[in-house]
């Protein structure tokens, strides 16, 4: 087996069941529904599509903070698809989640050291005493003050907390880091600096990231590999500068033109798409985009595509492309 | 040179906070053309909202705000106006559009209804008539199915079908000006890119002018023929879409535009940095107020503040070492 291979997934599904007078019993959301991917170390598998699409669903699916309904997740050969949470508690350290919002991702009435702190507490990893410095250090690590320590996040900028947000996931030493849309929230000074030191600490840890965006330009700067998502199926996969360069799939080349570039000289031919996503409990049957994509024919409201692979390591899960 | 239809001169926006009085926006002056659509970025905390919304002054002024300066709309002083005359204007010559369009409509009124309420005051209408030109604005925003739209709250509608309601509701008493503020930050890229056509369209069709504000640069080089740039409160660039991207005069645009990566771009070429925050209005530094931030500040940078100048190719630069730096390129 391949040894940079961290996490293995395949056909993950996570539906959650939905109560209520509006829908039958049985009837449940298919957030995420059937996907396989593939994390390596050092390397970052970067996560597009737009809202409702089941990007965050997945991503919180693959470190076991949801369990799949079907499907097998596989970190580092250990299957830890229905791991209860006490054997849950001893793989935790290894997969780590930066959240988007790092306001309401950090308790407002602990210091940012207690913050910390907690977490090397309940890893009773590192002696009490070693973990003083051990916090101190990470701070210099993300670009903060030893005299952060006894701030309250409120006290700290966006960017600020989003760089403990980052220390704290940094701190157990994880292998694997959940991205989830870490700069969507803050300025775009703020934002090349935070992507700087995701990059630094990926790089001086061989961390492998899965990052979680609906901004394609900064997936292409952070990627190595990118999946697209639609509706809860992954529609295209491959190395960053191909999807980039060559996108198969209809939606990617959707998403791809709808994305405005800071040159005002470049007019690009915009693909406009009609209506808007349609609702997970209801899905559309046979390929999930046939309803708004420009290349339909009959057969895609009948047959799911499977994925294939149209060029080495490009998948793509459309009938025609 | 088209004609004017807004005319800031020297607007200066004081508030009073629990910080006490923050000057949150100085000096600022500028102008839109009538068809013309101009972008104002910025990064949050800099006051391009505070502007806008100082031009349909809603702000309380009995308690909270001070202004100074002047804000020409095709001439007449708004800042000299009584509050009814201002109100006469607000929603009919000066329109505007939000950010988040959930929190912006009222939830117990259908859709409908609220585009009719600015026409019926504004315009006279009786309620046939304004639910006629309703059904028709929100066919003008590209809604399918108005009739049903019309009668429809605003919870029953996706973001993007929101967004375009709140710009009919702007738009139901054709106003000379628009003004966007965020109106797609919430928003995904291919709504997005609708929403920003339609503003682009209906720009086009009423010929009237827009002021789109905006943190996103590649937003504006795609709609926009003029930018302004500001920062903590002041514009320090002014020019045409073309020069600004192509020769950023001031450091902090210059930051700006390297500091973002684009889908079409390499990847992993050194992304640019500028170092530090957006300082508080409450510690707005001595002199040139980016210095702190500023990879070429001078010694000089700290004393005075520079000026608004003009550069040889028509750039608007705040920076004192602007036209050194233009040659050095």
């Amino acid at each position: 087996m391949d040894q940079s291979l961290i996490l293995k997934a395949e056909n993950i599904k996570t539906w959650f069941p939905v109560r209520g007078h509006i829908a039958r019993d049985g009837n449940c959301v298919k957030a995420v529904d059937g996907v396989s991917l593939s994390l390596y170390r050092g390397k970052t598998y970067g996560l597009v599509g737009e809202t409702g699409c089941g990007k965050s669903t997945l991503g919180r699916t693959l470190i076991r903070l949801l369990e799949p309904t079907e499907g097998t997740i596989l970190l580092d050969g250990t299957d830890i698809t229905h791991f209860s949470p006490f054997w849950l508690q001893l793989y935790r350290a290894r997969m780590q989640m930066v959240f988007q919002d790092p306001y309401s991702s950090l308790d407002g009435r602990m210091h940012v050291g207690d913050i910390l702190m907690e977490t090397l507490a309940i890893q009773k990893r590192v002696p009490r005493k070693e973990r003083m410095e051990l916090v101190l250090q990470i701070l210099t690590d993300v670009g903060l003050l030893p005299e952060h320590f006894y701030r309250y996040p409120h006290e700290l900028s966006g960017g600020q907390r989003q760089r403990v947000g980052i220390a704290r996931a940094l701190l157990p030493e994880p292998e694997l880091i959940v991205c989830d849309e870490p700069v969507s929230a803050l300025d775009v000074s703020v934002r090349s600096q935070i992507i700087r030191l995701l990059l630094e600490q990926q790089r001086s840890r061989d961390l492998c990231y899965l990052f979680i965006s609906h901004d394609m330009s900064v997936v292409r700067y952070m990627a190595d590999r990118v999946g697209v998502m639609y509706l809860g199926h992954l529609v295209e996969e491959a190395d960053t500068d191909e999807l980039f360069e060559h996108p198969r799939h209809p939606y990617t080349q959707v998403l791809l033109s709808a994305v405005p570039t800071p040159d005002p000289r470049t007019h690009r031919k915009r693909i406009v798409l009609e209506g808007d996503l349609p609702s997970p409990l209801d899905p559309p049957t046979g390929c999930p985009f046939h309803t708004r994509c420009p290349r339909s024919a009959r057969r895609c409201g009948e047959q799911m595509p499977d994925m294939r692979e149209c060029a080495p390591g490009h998948l793509v899960a459309c009938h025609f492309s | 040179m088209g004609e004017n239809i807004l005319e800031v001169r020297n607007l200066t926006t004081s508030l009073n906070t629990e910080r006490g009085r923050l000057t949150a926006v100085q000096g600022v002056s500028f102008h839109v053309e009538k068809g013309e659509i101009l972008g104002l970025v910025g990064e949050s905390g800099c006051g391009k909202s505070v502007t806008s919304q100082s031009i349909m002054r809603l702000y309380d002024e009995k308690r909270t705000v001070k202004y100074s300066g002047e804000i020409l709309l095709d001439g007449e002083n708004l800042l000299a106006l009584p509050e009814r005359d201002m109100r006469r204007i607000r929603g009919s010559r000066i329109a505007m559009v939000f950010q988040d369009s959930l929190s912006s409509l009222n939830p117990v009124f259908t859709c409908g209804e609220q585009i009719m309420e600015s026409m019926r005051i504004h315009r006279g209408f009786t309620r046939a008539e304004a639910r006629r030109e309703a059904v028709d604005m929100l066919r003008l925003v590209g809604i399918p199915d108005p009739e049903k739209r019309f009668s429809q709250y605003p919870h029953e509608l996706s973001g993007g079908m929101r967004q375009r309601v709140m710009i009919a509701c702007a738009l139901s008493c054709r106003p000379e000006l628009l003004i966007a503020d965020e109106p797609t930050t919430a928003l995904d890229v291919t709504i997005q890119a609708q929403i920003m056509e339609l503003i682009v369209e209906l720009n086009r069709k009423l010929n009237m002018g827009v002021i789109l504000i905006t943190h996103d640069l590649a937003v504006v080089a795609e709609t926009c023929r003029r930018v302004a740039v500001m920062y903590l409160g002041q514009i320090v660039e002014e020019a045409d879409v073309q020069s600004l991207f192509e020769h950023p005069a001031h450091p902090y645009t210059r930051g700006l535009l390297k500091s973002i990566p684009t889908v079409s771009g390499g990847r992993r070429e050194e992304l640019n940095i500028i170092e530090g925050t957006v300082p508080l209005l409450s510690q707005i530094p001595r002199g040139c107020r980016f210095r702190p931030r500023c990879p070429y500040a001078a010694p000089a940078c700290a004393e005075t503040m520079p000026e608004l100048n003009v550069l040889p190719s028509g750039q608007k630069v705040r920076c004192f070492r602007a036209k050194e730096l233009s040659e050095a390129r």
